[in-house]
């Protein structure tokens, strides 16, 4: 993206209150494609800063969870949990905490190093798991 | 229902084969335009 974009992103940001420009990623995709609705239980992996968890309780006005290793500012209404979802023990929070939930995520995601190497921060092993938070317990 | 983002088609890709093998079947969509923040490939799937 163009520097002067991200900066536009950035100052709208700061201007509307969003902690990332990412808030805006998330709002011009469920405009576009209605994702979530209102009532919905949203649950963003890797959620820090929060962008994304302020803009799904604005959207859903449900039950909105965070997770992510680092630290997340408290939100109004959004139930945060510090951990890493690699664990077995913080995806039982997740269960505990959200009943089928959406599943949000901009982390989950490849990264190709040099050499053709691909790394990603949840290893494709550990999909099932993670995707386990969305069946009836 | 799940919803991801990434920068690069090969990425979504990637994950849509990682997401089909665990049942998970959606499809991918470029939402890439002049418009757009970043991070234009969008996954949604359905189990």
């Amino acid at each position: 993206m163009p520097r002067d974009r991200r900066d536009f992103f950035y100052r709208k940001a700061k201007v509307e209150g969003y902690r990332s420009r990412a808030a805006f990623k998330l709002k011009q995709i469920n405009e576009k494609f209605k994702i979530i609705k209102k009532g919905d239980t949203v649950v963003d992996l890797g959620a820090a800063p929060g962008g994304w968890l302020q803009v799904a309780k604005e959207l859903s006005g449900g039950k909105v969870l965070g997770v992510d290793i680092l630290p997340i500012d408290e939100i109004e209404g959004v139930d945060i949990i510090k951990g890493d979802i690699r664990l077995d023990t913080t995806i039982e929070k997740i269960k505990e905490k959200s009943k089928r939930p959406m599943l949000l995520s901009a982390m989950l995601r490849p990264t190709f190093q040099e050499a053709g190497v691909m790394t990603m921060p949840v290893p494709l092993t550990l999909l099932p798991r993670l995707l386990s938070v969305q069946e009836r317990s | 229902m799940i919803l991801l983002t990434v920068n690069k088609k090969e990425e979504i890709e990637i994950l849509q084969i990682a997401l089909e093998i665990n049942g998970i079947h959606g499809q991918l969509i470029d939402n890439t335009d002049g418009k757009g923040i970043y991070d234009q490939w969008i996954y949604i799937g359905n189990k």
